[in-house]
């Protein structure tokens, strides 16, 4: 090895050694820098295209076709996966579309729905690799694996009984594309075709019923080069064949029209995770090399030139940087297990990842970030004379601070330990001010998980019809029993699960007897939905929604009103209330009239109010006589909406109400618990932990700096009588007090973020919002929030004051 | 002898401000402004008499005691700091601890003030065992009964002089009650024109007087000094030092490290010399007392 080389090792080796604690914490701020910034990125780069990655990581079908193989020979199907441009192909896979009953375990009733069901005999394949999230694939005719998006309840053990046949759910799967609700093996569709009522499968031979084939195209990028490839296939199978395609663009933008709303919730916590990690590296590096400015004299005493210092400096730093960036990555992609789980099941968009690119990316910024911030404090000292460097490095600290010290020193009713506390940031304004900023964002960033898991709380549960009016009473429903009423769809909408089809009046006769002798029932609405495409009203996402609330006040579902009022329930008004996309796309207002024309009526309304009711389809909620008088032809009311008195168990309630009105009946009581706060919830506190202990490192790494530099003052007051706890509380203290001012100034600071970002997730959503889901920060949360600056402060610290409480006296004296 | 003092009448001069000093500190640690309680008086000096060496009861008491560092620790050839000490030192001594750099004095002070702990062997001061305290325990052991003056000061530099002088007191809870005193004491070693003065604007002589003051401050039994004069000119030093004997005669107990046989011969009534971190020579020197104030 060149001398000059070795020698800058040997002595960036030697610095290592003797300078343990600040080796150690170099190595974990970075390394929590990097698994915070990989994080934050990792959901940025999701955020921005969470369909595109999991599509790609599950080579998702670009086109999937079902074709009538009672027409298309297994040749012709043969030849129609040999089509230009194909550069995958899976299938023919056999497929049914039956009506079968599902069962939960323990969970009493059943119900009835339609399925598809398809044979495959591996999740894998070249095209649409299925993600299975629990148990395993079917091994035996009577197993079943489940889309986690489809109509069957993600649950193992459930019973789907098709046709007589009774298959047991033991693997839980998610394709990107949505290919098939039930996943069997390709033998046991033949039992299963025809049997509930729908056509027969096809197994690639002529005349058996229907088969799917799934498709990767090398152009697929647009909506024409998807045309041109399904006309290819068209074109090489018989016509009549093809019975239906589908292409993955159109679950696109419906799957980005959902992840929208989430946007400025991930890019702002993402933002200040970085921006935090940036700080505390640039703070903790460069504060480690001010910290060696004497042995950097020395070294230049004994020969260094200036280049060979930076190079010594640079690789003491870079030593557990490089360790702590490694395991940093590895750690964020770890962590990052769970997020892209839980975004995943934000986004409704099956697996994630970190990206590669983040991968590489992160660990070399913050390498980069780690080095260029001790290069130039090291060069700096490295340009000084030794004699100066160790002059400076000796120095007990800048002349500043003393002002503060005196007056604090005349508070004779305060601890003089609190005051020596108190002013001691006045001593290093530039390091108080780097943490204060660290703290800051850290308390910001409680201050605003805090508002917008109480927002996102109002919003799920609050102001929506689910949690006040738990339990539904309906006929036969699509969906499995065990469902809640207010869950979101795939698409993120918030909607009341309505039953399809009407309720005959013996069957509502029932229920308003059973429902009137049941104890608990508070109060009950009818519920009639409808659906209808309206001229003016964009149905990008499907016609308009209709519901309509009869038998009682309106207000009771609970949907808050953004503006005006609840519609009349006089049959003799003719009023409704709106959401806000509804108003955006027919360019209305509260307290305007618009006409409802739907083929032959037209019935003209005067729009109420303005509900919140976020969602990519327009909403009108109205009397049943108004929805009646729009389309005769609607199935009348379908559900009967209950609730209950407080203190009553809506499952309770529910079994009793099903134990007296039979199984004729669905009846259904909300869990209360949306996935979507589940999972922003989750994830937002998952992030506010990563950031407010990347601000707690930074405290710790401050106040251990400074427990170092003020070894000897320490050591003087412990001499003077300074007790354990004596020093505890000043060391504590020292930092506690920009704590305290960083939480008060976050908590304005949290909430400008929450003012900023709620709106936008909202609007994203196509909504507007009620002032109470913006007001979530009452006094007592406020003041509770003021103190998170100084519970992070006083967390990081607490380590450090502990060392310097604990040190022996005469050793601390010894400290130069 | 050199007297520091001009010749012919420094001896009155010296005599006229002894005995202004005696009156001073035995109306500070008698008077209306004592901290101590009048019952808690046991086990420091005696106010109003002089310390005559035969009638001390013992203030200090080491046996036995050695003290290693973790480099010298059981197996390794290194020398203990020190090495099994045992003596005796009464109240009102004004005892000088001398020998070589590294010879274990300035541990042997560490270890009778509380600053460490032995590795083997006891240390008494008045009642306590100091080497069972613990680090909150030996705290306000010091607070209560140790006065410490160091080599380099060690003023803490953001603090005015006032507010150095009074940390102690403020330590052990006693800010308002300590004010009146800290005036006595600046005024009585001349520093009171220096009361809002930092650090950093001392000369090393009322640097050195600001640490006595602070060291008096909680008005301790026992005051050890570790090479008072080592960073200071040899006029202030001899000033430094009658000023210690002053305290000494006055009553108060008086350890002091030093390098310097001079100061020893002059200011201390017994000299204790350590060498390897034992005792070689522990011997009464005769003096110890400005001419003619000797009692």
């Amino acid at each position: 090895m060149n001398g000059g080389l070795g020698a800058v090792v040997r002595a960036a080796g030697g610095g290592l050694g003797s300078r343990r604690l600040q080796t150690v914490i170099i190595g974990l701020v970075v390394l929590a820098a990097t698994a915070a910034s990989t994080l934050a990125l990792g959901l940025l780069a999701d955020v921005h295209s969470p369909f595109d990655h999991a599509f790609a990581q599950q080579n998702g079908a670009h086109v999937a076709v079902t074709v009538d193989t009672s027409v298309a020979s297994p040749a012709q199907l043969a030849a129609a996966t040999r089509v230009s441009g194909v550069t995958a192909v899976a299938g023919p896979f056999a497929l049914a579309s039956e009506n079968a009953t599902i069962t939960i375990p323990r969970i009493p009733g059943s119900g009835t729905t339609q399925l598809t069901f398809v044979g495959r005999s591996a999740p894998s394949g070249p095209v649409d690799d299925i993600t299975l999230r629990q148990g395993h694939w079917a091994a035996a005719g009577n197993q079943a694996v489940v889309s986690v998006t489809g109509s069957v309840p993600p649950q193992l053990g459930t019973t789907i009984t098709v046709g007589g046949q009774a298959l047991t759910v033991v693997g839980i799967a998610d394709s990107v594309t949505n290919t098939a609700g039930v996943w069997v093996l390709p033998a046991e569709m033949t039992a299963i075709a025809g049997s509930g009522g729908g056509r027969q499968a096809g197994s690639g031979q002529a005349g058996s019923g229907q088969a799917q084939l799934l498709y990767r195209f090398a152009s697929s990028a647009t909506s024409s080069a998807i045309t041109a490839d399904i006309g290819e296939i068209t074109a090489a199978l018989p016509p009549g064949s093809v019975q239906a395609t589908a292409d993955y663009l159109t679950v696109r933008q419906s799957e980005q029209s959902s992840v929208a709303p989430w946007v400025p919730f991930i890019v702002a916590m993402g933002v200040i995770a970085l921006v935090i990690s940036s700080l505390i590296v640039v703070n903790v590096v460069g504060g480690a090399v001010v910290a060696g400015t004497t042995r950097i004299g020395v070294l230049k005493s004994i020969g260094f030139t200036p280049g060979q210092v930076v190079g010594a400096y640079v690789l003491l730093v870079g030593v557990p940087a490089v360790i702590g960036a490694l395991a940093g990555v590895v750690c964020g992609d770890l962590v990052a297990v769970p997020f892209n789980q839980e975004t995943a099941q934000l986004y409704q968009v099956g697996a994630l990842g970190v990206p590669y690119w983040v991968d590489l990316a992160v660990p070399v910024a913050v390498l980069a970030l780690t080095l260029a911030a001790a290069a130039g404090p090291a060069l700096r000292a490295g340009q000084m004379s030794p004699a100066v460097a160790i002059a400076t490095g000796r120095a007990p600290r800048p002349k500043r601070g003393f002002a503060a010290q005196r007056a604090l020193g005349r508070l004779t009713r305060v601890p003089r330990p609190v005051t020596l506390g108190f002013a001691s940031p006045a001593a290093r304004p530039g390091r108080t001010l780097i943490t204060l900023v660290a703290v800051l964002f850290g308390a910001v960033a409680v201050t605003f998980g805090v508002g917008l898991a109480i927002s996102l709380n109002r919003v799920f549960t609050e102001i929506s019809a689910a949690p006040h009016l738990p339990v539904t009473v309906s006929g036969r429903s699509p969906l499995g029993p065990g469902n809640t009423t207010g869950g979101a769809g795939r698409k993120g909408k918030v909607s009341i699960g309505v039953a399809a089809g009407g309720l005959s009046a013996a069957q509502q006769q029932a229920i308003i007897t059973a429902v009137g002798k049941q104890p608990g029932t508070l109060h009950y609405l009818t519920v009639s939905t409808d659906s209808l495409s309206l001229p003016g009203v964009s149905e990008a996402a499907g016609p308009v929604q209709f519901t309509a609330y009869g038998h009682g006040d309106p207000g009771w579902s609970g949907i808050a009103l953004i503006a005006g009022r609840w519609y009349a329930s006089s049959p003799a008004v003719r009023e409704a209330d709106v959401n806000t996309l509804f108003l955006t796309d027919t360019g209305t207002s509260v307290g305007d009239s618009f006409t409802i024309a739907s083929g032959r009526h037209a019935v003209t309304v005067r729009i109420a109010g303005e509900l919140f009711v976020p969602s990519n389809s327009a909403a009108v909620y109205t009397s049943p006589a108004t929805l009646s008088a729009v389309d005769p032809a609607a199935s009348g009311v379908g559900q009967y909406a209950i609730a209950v008195q407080p203190g009553v168990q809506p499952q309770a309630y529910a079994n009793q109400l099903h134990a007296a009105l039979g199984g004729n009946y669905e009846i259904r009581a909300s869990n209360k618990t949306a996935t979507e706060i589940v999972a922003i919830t989750t994830l937002a506190t998952l992030l506010t932990l990563l950031i407010v202990s990347v601000a707690g490192l930074g405290v710790l790494n401050t106040v251990a700096l400074q427990v170092r530099e003020r070894a000897r003052d320490i050591g003087i007051f412990k001499a003077l009588g300074m007790t354990p706890r004596q020093t505890l509380t000043f060391v504590t203290c020292s930092v506690g007090i920009t704590g305290l001012v960083a939480g008060i100034i976050a908590v304005p600071a949290g909430i400008v973020v929450h003012h900023g970002v709620i709106p936008a997730m909202v609007h994203a959503a196509n909504s507007g919002y009620p002032p109470n889901v913006i007001s979530v920060y009452s006094l007592p949360e406020i003041a509770a929030l003021a103190l998170a600056g100084l519970a992070i402060a006083l967390a990081g610290a607490l380590a450090p004051a502990s060392w310097a409480a604990g040190s022996r006296t005469a050793a601390a004296l010894r400290t130069e | 002898m050199t007297s520091l003092w001009p010749a012919k009448h420094a001896q009155g001069i010296r005599l006229a401000r002894y005995h202004g000093y005696i009156e001073r500190m035995t109306a500070l640690r008698s008077g209306p402004f004592s901290l101590w309680p009048d019952n808690d008086d046991g086990g420091r000096g005696t106010t109003g008499r002089g310390p005559t060496f035969a009638s001390m009861d013992t203030l200090v008491q080491l046996e036995k005691v050695t003290k290693r560092y973790d480099s010298s620790g059981p197996g390794s050839a290194a020398a203990p700091a020190v090495d099994n000490v045992s003596t005796r030192i009464g109240q009102g001594e004004a005892v000088a601890i001398m020998g070589p750099s590294g010879s274990g004095k300035s541990t042997l002070l560490n270890l009778i003030a509380g600053l460490d702990r032995p590795t083997s062997g006891a240390v008494r001061v008045g009642d306590e065992r100091v080497d069972k305290l613990s680090e909150a325990g030996a705290a306000r052991f010091r607070r209560r009964q140790v006065g410490m003056i160091f080599q380099f000061f060690n003023l803490l530099d953001d603090m005015t002089v006032i507010d150095n002088i009074l940390l102690p007191a403020q330590l052990a809870g006693r800010s308002r009650q300590a004010r009146r005193r800290a005036d006595e004491l600046l005024d009585t070693l001349r520093i009171g024109h220096r009361r809002d003065a930092y650090p950093a604007r001392l000369s090393g002589g009322e640097r050195q007087r600001v640490a006595i003051a602070r060291a008096l401050i909680n008005d301790p039994g026992l005051l050890v000094a570790d090479e008072p004069t080592g960073a200071v000119d040899s006029a202030t030093g001899d000033e430094i030092g009658r000023l210690l004997l002053d305290m000494n005669a006055a009553g108060q107990t008086l350890i002091v490290v030093t390098h310097s046989p001079e100061l020893a011969r002059r200011y201390a009534r017994r000299v204790i010399h350590i060498a390897d971190g034992q005792i070689a020579s522990d011997t009464l020197t005769g003096h110890g007392a400005p001419d003619g104030a000797r009692p």
